[in-house]
């Protein structure tokens, strides 16, 4: 692992910068749950109706905690929630297409 | 018609160059540029309100795509600020005023907590560390044909009880990991752990904490982790960073 260098003006990308991509991480999850929770959190002129902000905050969080944990509680309309994930929309493809199979089986049975 | 724009807060932060982010493509496409207020400097760009309006950010906040990219082009705009300061305070995802004016008079408004924030996080970073139970070899269950429905019950249930112990046992020594941690940064934080979707992994994660810590100390920091790996063979142990400073960059009071 290498050190990292104490920021300066000069080589000062090394730091967080895109010269080092061991250093930049790249997970999502890690990045929602630091620039949506943490930070310096005041309001701005526009406001945004902070129920939304909570119920996004929220929806993710879902998935951040623990997908376990939800379904354990028997929260599970995040698994069909098209917005939290295109694995959910691949599934309603994948769902769609095998209705449509099935639906051709079953004509073809008759 | 002219569309209305907005002022879009990343970060405040001291001795900060405009030149050296020059070029740099804030959220909705945007040159990133400098407002200074006293000796703070803020790091904004300007947004229009067509995307970033409230009307519009109540519909985008809800597609997930648009708050990946927003958050992406945020962190990144704060990472390329932080490299170039000791004390940068990022803000959180689309904080956005009327105008620069309008910014600089929240950031006069908050100006002592503001310094105290830079003060705390001045010459450090944020490091993450993330700890994964390893997975044990079970002795394989289906070897042996169940007997009986009685016998395959209770084996299963064995085998859950065992699972369970184990995943309580792996719960405690992460708890003990965190601690032998502790000395070696100015602060920390600990984050809800993080569903195994999201990491990708089999392992479930037993930490996912966040070390504020001295960038003069790192390389002694990572010693304290390498030692822990040692101490602690069960688990891995991921170290993610440098971060800037998210976790520790709060206001103590609303």
């Amino acid at each position: 692992m290498s050190e990292p260098t104490i920021s300066s003006r000069r080589g000062a990308f090394d730091r967080y910068g895109s010269t080092s991509p061991a250093s930049r991480p790249d997970g999502l999850a890690d990045i929602l749950e630091r620039v949506l929770d943490k930070g310096i959190i005041i309001a701005g002129d526009i406001r945004v109706n902070l129920l939304d902000i909570e119920l996004l905050t929220i929806k993710i969080r879902l998935l951040i905690v623990s997908v376990d944990k939800a379904m354990e509680m028997g929260i599970d309309w995040w698994r069909h929630d098209p917005m939290l994930s295109t694995d959910a929309q691949a599934l309603a493809d994948e769902n769609r297409k095998l209705r449509e199979r099935v639906e051709e089986l079953e004509r073809d049975g008759e | 018609m002219v569309s209305e724009s907005g002022t879009y807060v990343y970060a405040v932060g001291r001795n900060l160059d405009e030149e050296v982010l020059s070029g740099l493509e804030g959220v909705g496409g945007s040159s990133v540029r400098m407002i200074s207020h006293r000796e703070l400097t803020a790091v904004v760009s300007t947004v229009d309100l067509e995307e970033f309006g409230e009307a519009a950010l109540r519909r985008n906040l809800e597609v997930l795509a648009w708050v990946e990219e927003t958050a992406r082009r945020h962190d990144e705009v704060v990472r390329r600020a932080a490299a170039i300061t000791t004390a940068l305070a990022p803000f959180r995802l689309v904080t956005i005023y009327r105008s620069d004016d309008a910014a600089c008079d929240r950031i006069e408004e908050l100006y002592d907590d503001l310094v105290l924030v830079l003060d705390r996080v001045d010459r450090r970073s944020e490091w993450s560390v993330k700890v994964f139970c390893r997975a044990r070899s079970v002795p394989s269950a289906t070897v042996e044909a169940a007997s009986s429905g009685v016998a395959y019950l209770e084996r299963r249930r064995a085998e859950i009880r065992d699972r369970q112990q184990a995943a309580g046992e792996q719960q405690m020594l992460a708890d003990q990991l965190f601690w032998d941690l502790v000395p070696g940064a100015a602060a920390t934080r600990r984050l809800p752990p993080q569903d195994q979707k999201l990491t990708g992994r089999r392992e479930p994660m037993a930490l996912n904490a966040s070390f504020l810590v001295d960038d003069e100390h790192s390389t002694d920091f990572f010693e304290l982790v390498n030692e822990t790996r040692a101490r602690y063979p069960s688990l891995d142990i991921e170290v993610n960073g440098p971060w800037p400073p998210y976790s520790f960059a709060v206001l103590d009071k609303p």
